[in-house]
């Protein structure tokens, strides 16, 4: 099963992901003769408080994506009443030097992490795919796939 | 507001697409244009048939899911 063993950085368990449009959406791009954006990396951080996966808008926008859904979501500002929000289909890939972790759709949340250092939140949606072990003593985190 | 008429669709045919509660609707404006098994295969309908224009893609639910984030993420709200 390939795996990553990462440092746990002040953030928490960060690690880099390409973004790209999904599957379906590239397929779109190539049948209109329009060009691919190139994925983009994000630093994103694994948060199993976060039901699904977040990204920057700002990315999501860079590649020229538009909401195609919508999701209520819950946060401890909202006191209790969903919030709204836009959704994008992604691919979401996590690096690998042989066998990389792709994931061709996926609906996340856009949000604004601006000043945070990071460029999202990887949620559970993306951790049922894997295996993680948080090993809090040696510093470190593994993801396998 | 991005996909307002479609959220409103969406809404207003909702009593009539719960027999296909769990599964995935298509819509395009007013139109609801299918129902499908999974996410992928309704955004692939939607992308072949509209192309780059907008259209929106929804889990047919009883009870509408909500997403929890216990971090406060600065929702883009629609």
């Amino acid at each position: 099963m390939p795996h990553l063993t990462l440092p746990i950085s002040s953030a928490g368990c960060s690690l880099d992901v390409y973004v790209g449009g999904s599957d379906p959406r590239r397929d779109a791009l190539r049948v209109a003769n329009l060009a691919i954006p190139p994925l983009i990396a994000a630093r994103m951080i694994i948060d199993t408080g976060a039901s699904c996966t977040a990204i920057q808008e700002t990315i999501l926008k860079s590649l020229g994506l538009t909401p195609t859904g919508t999701s209520q979501i819950l946060t401890p500002s909202s006191k209790g009443a969903p919030i709204t929000c836009a959704t994008y289909d992604v691919l979401l890939s996590v690096y690998h030097e042989k066998h990389p972790l792709v994931l061709g759709t996926v609906a996340v949340i856009g949000s604004d992490f601006s000043g945070q250092g990071i460029d999202g939140l990887i949620g559970r949606d993306v951790l049922q795919e894997c295996l993680m072990i948080y090993d809090g003593t040696a510093g470190t985190f593994s993801l396998a796939f | 507001m991005p996909l307002e008429k479609e959220q409103e669709t969406f809404e207003r045919e909702l009593s009539r697409l719960l027999a296909s509660a769990g599964k995935f609707v298509l819509i395009h404006g007013d139109d609801v244009t299918g129902i499908y098994d999974t996410y992928p295969d309704a955004l692939k309908v939607g992308y072949e048939r509209y192309g780059l224009t907008p259209f929106f893609v929804k889990q047919i639910a009883v009870v509408n899911r909500t997403n929890h984030f216990t971090r406060d993420i600065a929702a883009c709200r629609t």
